[in-house]
């Protein structure tokens, strides 16, 4: 059972990172931001392109290849979702422009690197650290490790910075914000930049871990969004809830159900809080500041 | 007046289907490939084949000392108009028997027909197992997908490993295989103790190895293509499990070695034998030629598989000097070992290619044949 243990901690903190860069971008701007998961898929094939196809150093590459694809996260806002809310387009149309940009962007990395599998992590594949019983590699340690880091990292800066106070007002009114002399445009980029580069993260280490395809972004983001949504939008704690309960639900059906149940599992679990807990976890609605 | 035209071609045409004559005389064969399309290319190849093995038939007296004819037709890869073509051709060209289809999306439908006419048929290149089970006049001389499912729960049973666990591709073909490697291993003491079905895609398999690891399997299975495979590989190195491991024949790609690299290591797959341009085998060598000769060029695996499914067809009329239906199913069921240019071919009562298979393992980072 360690083991099943252990694999349930890497997913749920693998989530938790997608999750938290999610939440950072949904909380200000309240829509689905489905292009997220070509950021996640961009940032790991950029590392491939720099390291492997131009031989720039591995740790360099990780870093271009996060700055990048947060590039790219701020152009989405600024080309696509900035122009949209100048001209006060509906709530779907957001989604809808972002499926667009989902399917642009993932169709050029697979015209550009091909549809089948890569490989960035060019260790030499060996047997883990045996730890309590069970096998964990290293990549494995520190995808824990950092996603734990970030996570918190995160949290102390919506509460303790201005910047991150001023993304948590937009959140709650951007109208008022705006009154007030926050300018709602600047945080929103803001967001998208911090939340695309921890999206890069999260990419780049489930790739190191187990290898890419074009579309591999859009499960992870998936599972993300799931924990997000059914630890309730807007609480730490709810995060952490949710991405545990996604993993260890996944873990658990696949160790005494089978495989294939793993992704069904996970969206029984979401029509559930649909029907009954709509508001997630921590149950409460966000804020709203009364005028 | 255009439309008179065309009206008239078609009462003309209309009458041609009733009044053909009916009997079977002439050895006339059908072959049904697709000449355009995606599939284009094949068909281009097997045609190639098939006119090589006509002239060769001909010129040693045809069947009851008259010349065989074939009549072509062009199935374009879809399966409506492989049905189509395939009942003109038994219909209205009254053929014997028919080669085809060379793709199995359209044997299938076409074998049907072929079945309800009392029509033999013999896919050169089809590999679907829902072949098998087309009929009694439905051959192939390409294995089936399913033959390694069986070799492989053979050779697991045979070296005497006691507790196998299969994952397998949940679709048609995984679940199919999984069936019947369980059937061809499972004895008193020897048990399937796990069966996992997984998706191409889902990126990490470690889920479905922990579960497997503690049942302590000393064989695993892995029926899916050689990506799935290479990265369930190396999670399974990773995790520190040391089970045998046997993969199925889509392994064989640099790809995967790529993948997998040293995890790959060991690992066991079958493969039935099949055109080896290369063979020292008299037959093979005389094909490999006069194609040379003829085309200019090396046969590959489909000219190879196209040219026996006609020649099969040629040697049952010829020997039996019959060109009903009947007559060459039954010679082709009783036939026995059939020397062809892509090995030895022998039918079982399915009208399925029965083939040595030999095992393959990875050594040293290469495919080498399993000692």
């Amino acid at each position: 059972m360690s083991q099943v243990f252990t694999n349930i901690s890497l997913s749920a903190l693998l989530y938790l990172l997608i999750a938290s860069s999610y939440s950072l971008i949904y909380y200000p701007t309240k829509f689905f931001h489905i292009a997220h998961a070509a950021v996640v898929t961009s940032a790991a094939y950029l590392v491939y392109l720099f390291s492997i196809q131009l031989s720039i150093p591995f740790p360099l590459a990780i870093v271009d290849g996060i700055a990048t694809a947060a590039l790219i996260g701020m152009f989405c806002e600024l080309l696509v979702y900035r122009p949209m809310r100048k001209r006060n387009r509906p709530p779907l149309a957001y989604m809808i422009a972002s499926i667009g940009l989902y399917v642009l962007l993932q169709n050029t990395i697979s015209l550009y690197f091909g549809d089948d599998t890569k490989v960035i992590n060019t260790a030499e594949i060996s047997v883990g650290h045996q730890i309590f019983g069970a096998y964990i590699t290293t990549i494995q340690i520190i995808t824990i490790c950092v996603s734990l880091v970030l996570f918190v990292g995160v949290n102390l800066f919506l509460h303790f910075t201005a910047t991150g106070k001023s993304i948590r007002a937009v959140s709650s009114n951007p109208e008022l914000c705006n009154i007030y002399g926050i300018s709602s445009n600047k945080v929103i980029l803001i967001a998208f930049t911090l939340g695309s580069a921890l999206a890069a993260i999260a990419g780049i280490l489930s790739a190191m871990d187990t290898n890419m395809t074009p579309t591999f972004g859009f499960n992870l983001l998936l599972y993300g969004v799931v924990a997000m949504i059914i630890g309730g939008v807007g609480s730490t704690r709810g995060l952490l809830a949710g991405s545990l309960l996604v993993a260890t639900a996944q873990h658990l059906a696949a160790f005494y159900l089978d495989t294939k149940w793993m992704d069904a599992v996970t969206y029984v679990i979401l029509i559930l809080f649909l029907i009954w807990k709509p508001l997630g976890f921590s149950g409460k609605r966000l804020k709203k500041v009364e005028v | 007046m255009k439309r008179l035209v065309f009206f008239l071609i078609s009462i003309v045409l209309f009458l041609q289907t009733s009044c053909t004559n009916n009997d079977r005389g002439d050895a006339k064969v059908g072959i049904l490939f697709p000449m355009t399309g995606d599939a284009g290319e094949y068909g281009n190849k097997g045609r190639k084949a098939i006119e090589l093995a006509l002239e060769q038939v001909n010129n040693t007296g045809g069947v009851n000392g008259k010349a065989v004819e074939i009549v072509f037709e062009d199935s374009k890869a879809d399966p409506s108009a492989g049905v189509t073509a395939i009942q003109k051709m038994i219909s209205i060209d009254n053929v014997s028997a028919v080669v085809g289809d060379i793709v199995s999306s359209v044997s299938i439908p076409a074998a049907a027909v072929a079945e309800k006419n009392k029509v033999v048929m013999i896919a050169p290149t089809s590999s679907a197992p829902a072949l098998t089970q087309a009929g009694k006049f439905i051959y192939r001389v390409w294995p089936s997908d399913l033959l390694e499912g069986s070799a492989a729960g053979k050779f697991a049973k045979g070296k005497g490993f006691k507790k196998a666990v299969i994952f397998h591709l949940n679709n048609d073909y995984g679940n199919q295989i999984a069936d019947i490697f369980k059937k061809n291993f499972e004895s008193e003491t020897q048990k399937v103790i796990g069966n996992e079905a997984y998706s191409a895609k889902s990126g990490s398999y470690r889920g479905m190895l922990t579960k497997a690891n503690a049942l302590h399997p000393d064989f695993i299975y892995i029926a899916g293509y050689y990506e799935d495979t290479a990265q369930i590989l190396k999670e399974a190195k990773e995790l520190g499990v040391n089970s045998q491991f046997m993969g199925a024949t889509a392994i064989e790609d640099n790809k995967f070695l790529e993948l997998a690299g040293k995890s790959a290591e060991g690992i066991v797959y079958p493969l039935a034998s099949g055109f080896d341009v290369n063979s020292s085998d008299p037959n093979t060598k005389q094909f490999v030629n006069a194609f040379e000769k003829k085309f200019g060029y090396e046969p590959g695996w489909v000219e190879s598989h196209c040219y026996d499914a006609f020649m099969l067809i040629a040697n049952a009329m010829k020997i039996t000097g019959k060109t009903d239906g009947e007559s060459i199913r039954q010679y082709l069921d009783s036939m026995g070992i059939y020397n062809g240019v892509t090995g030895q071919i022998k039918f079982d009562a399915n009208g399925d290619v029965t083939k040595p298979v030999i095992f393959k393992t990875v050594k040293g980072g290469k495919f080498v044949v399993l000692q």
